[in-house]
Parts: C-alpha cells; structure tokens; sequence
C-alpha cells in the first residue's frame, strides 16, 4: 500500500495525476482519519518547502525594477492596448448578445446567464412635465434648450447638470436594480446613487434639498448660505454644508447615516445629533439615533465599485450582491445566513466570478431555483 | 503575529501613494513583496508566476491608481493576489476532484508570510515531524516532494537503494502525528 501511496503523492506533487490517480488519491485520504492526516501533513510538508524556496529567492531590488519599468513601458504600448481593447469589447459584445438571445428564448433563467449577470448603469428620469428619459451608461448624450445651451450631459453612467435655471424645477431618477448612477448637481455636487433607489432633486432655484429613497453617497460642494438637505421616509432630515457622506435608508434595514469627512446634522422627529469624521449614526425606527464610530471607507467602498467587508454576516454579503445583480438569495438554514466572512468583491465582475471567491475560502454551494439562487 | 488590521503605516503609506508618491509605492513593494509571492505560490507553485502576479499587480495599482479606491492597504493585497493566483492556478490543477485536498493544505492570508515567518513555520513543521529521524526526513523531501529517483538519492547518500525504500516508508508512517493537527488549528 505503501508503494502505491507514494507513487501517488509524487504524481500529486508534480501535477502529474490522471483522472483515474486523482480519484483514488481522493478514496486514500477520505478512507479514514489516519490517512487524512498523513496527507494532510505531507501537503503541508510539501507547501513549506516550497513557500521557503519562495522566500530565499524573491528578490525585491530586480521586482521594482520590473515593476518601474513595466509602469513606463504600458505607457508605450497604450495605443496598442487600445485596439486590443476595442477588439475585445467587440467581442463581449457579441457575447453578449449571445446570452440576451439565450435568455429571450427561455423563460427560465439558466444558470449560466444568471451567472453572466454583470452590474450595470442604468436609470430612468422622470421630468417634471411627466415625460420620462431612459438612461443607459453606455451612451453619451447631450440636452440643450432650445437656444443651444447645453442643459445637461449623460456620459457613461453619470448624469451632468451645468445650467442652472432661476426656477425650482425637481427631477426624479429611478436607478434599476443591479445598476448605479452618478450624478452632478449644477452647483458640483456629487450622488451616486445606488442600485434600486430613487432621488428627488433641484435642478434650479435657491435651495438644495433632495429626497432620498434607497442608499446614495453624497459629496456635497461647500456653500454657507445655502444649507444641503436630504430628506429620507420617516421625517428623517441630514443637513449639511460640505462634506463627504453616505446615507443608507432602505425599508428592510435601519437607516444609516455615514461621514467620511466634515459633518452632518441628522434630525429625527425624536432626536437630533451631529456627525463628525468617521461617525455613523443608525435611526431605529422610532427614531432613536445611535453614534457610534466606524471605518467609514467600509460604508462608501460601493460607490467606487469596490464592496469592503470585514467579518460580515453572509447576509448582508447576498443582500449586497442582490442589489449589484438584481437577483434573490435564499439561505438553506438560518445558520449559514450569520456565516462571516471577510473579503472585497469587484462590481464591475459578473455574479459567477463573485460567488467564486466566496466559494474558494468556504464550503458553501450556490444552486439555482428558478430566479433566484439558494445557499447551501 | 501580523493581522489583518489597518494599521496606520499603512494608511500613511496610501495616503502618499494617493499624492503621487512614487517613494511609497517603493516602501510598499519592499514591505509587502516577499510576502505576497510566498503566499502566492502555495498556489501557482511556480516561482515565476508568483512573482510575474505580484509585479503585475503593483504596475496595475500604480497605473490605474487604483489606491483611490482602497481603504485598507493589505487587505486587498492578499486579496487580489489570491483571486489572481488561485485563477492561474486553475490552468495547471487538472482535475476538480483533486481541488478539495489542495484546500487542506492552504494557509489563510491573515497569517504571517515573511521570510522569518515562513523559516520558523518550517522548523515548527520539522520538529512537530521530530519522530521522524534527519535521514527520514531527508528522504522524504528528496524522492517526493523534489521528485527525485530512487536510485540518484540513494548514491547521494551513500546507501542502497532498499535503504532508502525503507526510510521512506517509516516516513510515511510517521507523517500521522498528534502534535501536528494541534499545530494545524493553532499556527
């Protein structure tokens, strides 16, 4: 037995394994405790070794100069990167349109498309006059009033306001599920808007005061004489002058006020408090507010497409992902919903390569049950 | 012990790499270098591609200054480095059956990578195996994990071949040590 063992665990070390050998080095080691052990200590054994190889030969000095000299010779090649670039996008397209056709012809959603879902830009406006504009982040589209002026311009997924009219004239975006929105306010400051919620705001007049349905975060330009408003359901009101803040108010979570910089006034029909740096205050739903502090960088990482989380419940993780790809998760036990997990994804992958790196560092399975995806 | 926490050298280090610092990039790489490759590479168990996955990364963050988006400097290091590497590894692990029992013997990022750190895991590693004798040992890593021959080893050693056949097979039966999963929980 021996003989053999040994021959597979050179073959596992040199990669060397064929389907066949792979299966019984897997019967080996799952066949009792001992064997376990023995392999996991040669794989440990193994990994050492190499790891100590690493250590002794990683040389700093020669990988800055890579590094330094990589960086100058992208510059180089960028004209080139970008007809490959282009090329690729061609293709992604096509791929694209392959998976839209795919889902067309089915009514139910196959996993491979669900897991191709990538987050997106896209918004609706709705103007005053009822009339409504789909946004998608793709194009670039310029607005000018009848003289020629350029009112505002979508470009890429953030919406420009640059005249102001004299009238208080409100706009209302829609962000879609699985999308974000940026916009510039005439005055210069910006909202990005995140998936699902909706903002109420001025395009014209003197005040500045928002409505906020959903979660967005704000950075807000400075102007003493004109206070920054934004008023969330429940008669919850944040008043500013100029700083950098996140507001989270959606219905199934507390709502959460978070300052990355400067300070906020949040006022509650029971309670009133001021922000300062790195605080966060959490509105219970009587209106109680709580302060307390926080890395704020954790609480406004999704505006930049990036999702930090430190030893968070694998809820909020899904909760998070289901706003980023407009899909539902379901727990197949209350436990795994309070699983953490530490890590950060990237909005601009798709939902498969996201779950892939929950599904690298955890015993979890991701099944698909028609249009939603269930955690086991 | 390092830990994942955000500590102020490294904010620092961001918020000069935020200003256009180049020196921080430096301080950086020579910081965090050798530590990401050793990590990498329980993965790609290649040298080259370790070190060809963190340069890139570094280049990457330089150029797209992707610092902007980052609050908590090694943290998304490790991170990056593993999602890179564990995608490069993917290419050579032939099989998924296989995937599992790899997982055994990873180590999480929120351990130690330094030079000192891995010297001292190695010893550990050789002295929680202390049942096993040096020439044991030896031949363990030699025929196995260096994938030598028989043969070859045995004229090394000065010894014959059933000899070494007999080293290694006490080896293998001693690889089973109580002390060892302790170390596995605790390290």
């Amino acid at each position: 037995m021996e003989e053999r063992t040994i021959y597979l665990f050179k073959r596992y070390v040199s990669h060397e394994l064929t389907a066949e050998e792979a299966r019984e080095l897997k019967d080996f080691v799952n066949s009792s405790d001992y064997n376990r052990e023995v392999f996991r200590n040669f794989a440990m054994l193994h990994k050492t070794e190499i790891q100590t190889a690493m250590a002794n030969h990683a040389d700093k000095e020669t990988a800055w100069h890579n590094i330094i000299s990589g960086i100058s010779t992208r510059k180089r090649r960028s004209i080139a990167m970008r007809i490959v670039a282009a090329v690729v996008i061609v293709f992604v397209a096509a791929a694209a349109a392959f998976i839209y056709h795919d889902r067309y012809l089915k009514p139910r959603t196959t996993l491979t498309a669900m897991m191709q879902t990538e987050a997106k830009n896209r918004a609706v406006i709705m103007m005053p006059n009822g009339s409504s504009i789909k946004l998608d982040g793709k194009e670039s589209v310029q607005y000018k009033d009848n003289k020629g002026n350029l009112l505002c311009e979508n470009k890429r997924g953030d919406l420009i306001y640059y005249t102001q009219s004299p009238e208080p004239i409100y706009n209302r975006v829609t962000v879609d599920e699985g999308s974000t929105y940026k916009i510039t306010l005439p005055d210069g400051t910006h909202i990005t808007l995140a998936s699902g919620s909706e903002l109420v705001y001025p395009i014209g007049g003197e005040k500045r005061d928002v409505t906020l349905k959903g979660e967005a975060l704000f950075d807000v330009t400075q102007d003493k004489s004109r206070p920054f408003t934004v008023d969330c359901e429940h008669d919850v009101r944040v008043t500013v002058l100029g700083t950098r803040f996140n507001i989270s108010a959606y219905n199934h979570k507390p709502l959460t006020v978070t300052v990355e910089s400067g300070s906020v006034d949040v006022s509650t029909p029971a309670a009133k408090s001021i922000l300062h740096t790195g605080e966060q205050a959490t509105v219970s739903g009587s209106g109680q507010c709580s302060v307390s502090e926080v890395n704020a960088g954790i609480y406004t990482s999704w505006a930049s497409g990036i999702y930090e989380f430190d030893n968070v419940p694998l809820k909020d993780i899904a909760a998070e992902l289901s706003l980023w790809y407009g899909i539902d998760f379901e727990f197949a036990s209350r436990k795994l919903e309070q699983r953490k997990f530490t890590g950060v994804l990237m909005r601009d992958k798709n939902l498969s390569y996201s779950l892939s790196l929950i599904k690298d560092v955890s015993d979890l399975e991701f099944k698909t049950d028609g249009e939603k995806i269930v955690i086991e | 012990m390092i830990t994942s926490s955000n500590t102020d050298r490294d904010r620092q280090l961001l918020d000069r790499l935020k200003q256009g610092d180049e020196n921080a990039l430096k301080e950086i790489v020579d910081l965090y270098y050798t530590p990401l490759c050793v990590y990498s590479v329980q993965f790609t168990e290649c040298e080259q591609e370790s070190e060809d996955i963190v340069q890139d990364l570094f280049i990457r963050i330089w150029e797209k200054r992707l610092f902007d988006n980052i609050t908590n400097l090694r943290m998304y290091l490790f991170i990056s480095v593993h999602n890179m590497s564990v995608a490069a590894a993917k290419h050579h692990n032939n099989y998924e059956d296989i995937e599992e029992l790899e997982s055994m013997s990873y180590q999480s990022w929120e351990d130690g990578f330094k030079e000192d750190d891995i010297a001292e895991k190695r010893l550990r590693l050789q002295e929680s195996l202390k049942k096993l004798s040096p020439k044991e040992y030896d031949v363990l890593i030699r025929i196995i994990i260096n994938d030598r021959k028989y043969k070859e080893v045995a004229e090394e050693m000065g010894v014959s071949v059933n000899t070494i056949k007999m080293h290694l097979k006490r080896a293998m039966k001693k690889l089973r040590n109580e002390e060892m999963m302790l170390l596995i929980y605790f390290f």
